[in-house]
């Protein structure tokens, strides 16, 4: 019995791991609060490194009116918005618009060259093509995350199986 | 005549070289001060963040560009990183280095224990071919010829940041190799270092680490070699170590010893052995057979894995020689005589764990054979395992001591 609970405790652990790495691993993550005044409020954290270089597309017709970076830090030309993080955590900019939409936005790594998609909250870890990922336990991980499903579905998948394939050797023991 | 031969291509390959070229400027520097400033990193990665956005590529860096200023800036404080090599020379880099020519395979064994891609290194001296075990990563490397036959046209045409020559060995060979390469690219950055000789070799290994921004890795690799030559050194500094025994070394030629001047004579005495030939004028005499008998030594160490005693080692190749090999030193006319054939303190030693950056390991084993009971802690095959596995990122069992001593531990 003892044995039997300390092997769920472990799928648990494995089930929590899973669900926790790939969103620490997330390089850049939106934010996005719009405003009854049509001014929307982006805050993008940053976790992939140090020297970044973050470009957001706004939505047509929108026009940045803030940034919390110093001003040779960040550029504003057309829907674009090009800003160069030097070791700041946590970035905000403004834009006002009349179209509604959230921004879309890639980051580049110059520590390592990795590269990636800003992600919106509540969407992490989902990688641009030729994003660093951390190692994931299983190819099975690795299989459901190139399927297009989010780390979190993909965590539970791997679970689910581990548990099933834990309780197929249970049962036919 | 002859060294005119390569002149024309090497013309030819300056054009190609001075293109591409760029270590006279330091990337992200955008008003040529030597000083690359936050606001200027921050400009290079506005333009090429516009670029790759499609919003306009004048004046824009290479990724790599900004990727290097951000090193520069972050490691560098921004400026110019001088490094003095083990020459005493001091050399001006205004980037990290992405190509490398290394025509000392010391050297290279060193990068690979501070983890430098082998993918920085673009060509190798012609005898890296010759260890397909040691440098497997290499076997597909151009070849740049060695450093008494160097192929210029090869060294350029790797169009490499900088090339890595010995200090001191063959200085005058060295000195003409930089020379012609400074004259055909002055961009070119060449770097004299050893990593060959045990009184340096820290400082070397401190050296690579400080030009490829591997201080982490160098400090680990300089606390390996100082733990062991600590032990080495307290133990010898004891009560309980004695009188140092009397030692005949004698390299893979027959009756050729060392004397004093010689790194051979060096490392007997760093691991606390006395020299019978210490009194020699010659670095590395051919003794008199009769000399050996007479000076008695309590330990003879022969070194194999050259010339006639081509065997065992990293290529594995004849490892049931050093029965035989042994078997023929000890009996030796004679030689039952000598204290240490009779007391069967006679061994044989790889020159791979003798010379070069892995002499610590060697140094191991004569410190175990010359005070059996004062090192009883210090254990040169687990030493070795550790080097080749967490260094050289090798199997462990390449290690295997039956192929680099006799008789095994």
């Amino acid at each position: 019995m003892i044995q039997h609970m300390q092997r769920r405790l472990i799928l648990a652990v494995i089930f929590l791991v899973i669900l926790v790495i790939p969103a620490a691993a997330a390089g850049v993550i939106r934010t996005a609060d719009q405003g009854k005044d049509g001014i929307t409020t982006v805050t993008l954290v940053v976790s992939a490194g140090s020297f970044l270089g973050i470009t957001e597309i706004i939505p047509d017709g929108a026009v940045v009116t803030s940034c919390s970076l110093p001003p040779s830090q960040w550029r504003a030309e057309g829907t674009y918005l090009h800003m160069a993080i030097l070791e700041e955590q946590d970035v905000s900019y403004s834009f006002t618009s009349t179209i509604s939409g959230e921004p879309a936005g890639t980051w580049v790594n110059f520590s390592d060259g990795s590269r990636g998609s800003v992600t919106a909250a509540g969407d992490e870890g989902t990688p641009a093509d030729g994003a660093e990922v951390l190692p994931t336990p299983s190819s099975v991980m690795s299989a459901a995350t190139q399927a297009g499903s989010s780390p979190i579905l993909a965590g539970g998948t791997l679970a689910a199986l581990a548990y099933a394939g834990y309780r197929r050797r249970e049962e036919g023991a | 005549m002859n060294g005119m031969r390569w002149l024309p291509a090497l013309i030819l390959l300056f054009g190609i070289v001075a293109q591409s070229a760029c270590a006279g400027t330091m990337p992200g520097d955008l008003n040529g001060d030597d000083t690359l400033t936050r606001e200027e990193l921050s400009e290079s990665i506005l333009r090429f963040l516009a670029c790759s956005a499609g919003d306009g590529c004048i004046d824009a860096p290479a990724e790599q560009d900004v990727i290097d200023a951000a090193t520069i800036y972050t490691l560098w404080g921004g400026k110019p990183k001088q490094v003095t090599d083990s020459a005493g020379e001091v050399r001006s880099l205004t980037r990290p280095l992405h190509r490398v020519v290394v025509m000392n395979s010391e050297t290279l064994e060193t990068m690979r224990s501070l983890k430098i891609p082998s993918s920085c290194v673009v060509a190798v001296d012609k005898y890296i071919a010759q260890m397909p075990e040691f440098f497997p990563e290499y076997q597909n490397t151009p070849s740049v010829g060695s450093i008494w036959s160097p192929d210029y046209e090869q060294i350029l045409a790797g169009r490499p940041d900088a090339v890595f020559l010995y200090a001191t060995v063959s200085a005058q060979s060295c000195d003409e190799i930089e020379q012609r390469i400074f004259s055909a690219n002055p961009d070119i950055i060449v770097f004299r270092i050893d990593c060959y000789h045990p009184e340096t070799y820290r400082d070397d290994v401190n050296i690579l680490g400080g030009i490829f921004d591997r201080t982490k890795e160098s400090d680990a690799l300089v606390e390996f070699y100082t733990e062991v030559l600590d032990t080495l050194a307290e133990g010898l500094a004891s009560p309980a170590a004695g009188s140092w025994p009397a030692v005949y070394f004698e390299s893979w030629t027959d009756y050729k010893s060392a004397g004093p001047g010689s790194g051979y004579h060096d490392k007997i005495e760093l691991a606390g052995g006395s020299n019978i030939f210490a009194d020699s004028a010659a670095e590395y005499p051919v003794v008199d057979p009769e000399a050996i008998i007479s000076r008695q030594p309590e330990v003879v160490v022969k070194l194999v894995g050259s010339g006639d005693y081509t065997f065992g080692g990293y290529s594995m190749i004849n490892a049931s020689a050093f029965g035989p090999a042994l078997a023929g030193l000890s009996g030796r006319p004679g030689w039952n005589a000598i204290p240490a054939v009779s007391q069967g303190r006679v061994y044989l030693l790889h020159t791979a764990i003798f010379g070069g950056p892995q002499y610590i390991i060697g140094e191991a084993y004569l410190a175990r054979w010359f005070y059996p009971d004062l090192f009883v802690d210090l254990d040169p095959p687990a030493l070795h395992r550790t080097y080749v596995s967490r260094f050289q990122g090798l199997d462990p069992a390449v290690a295997d001591p039956s192929l680099f001593v006799y008789p095994v531990p």
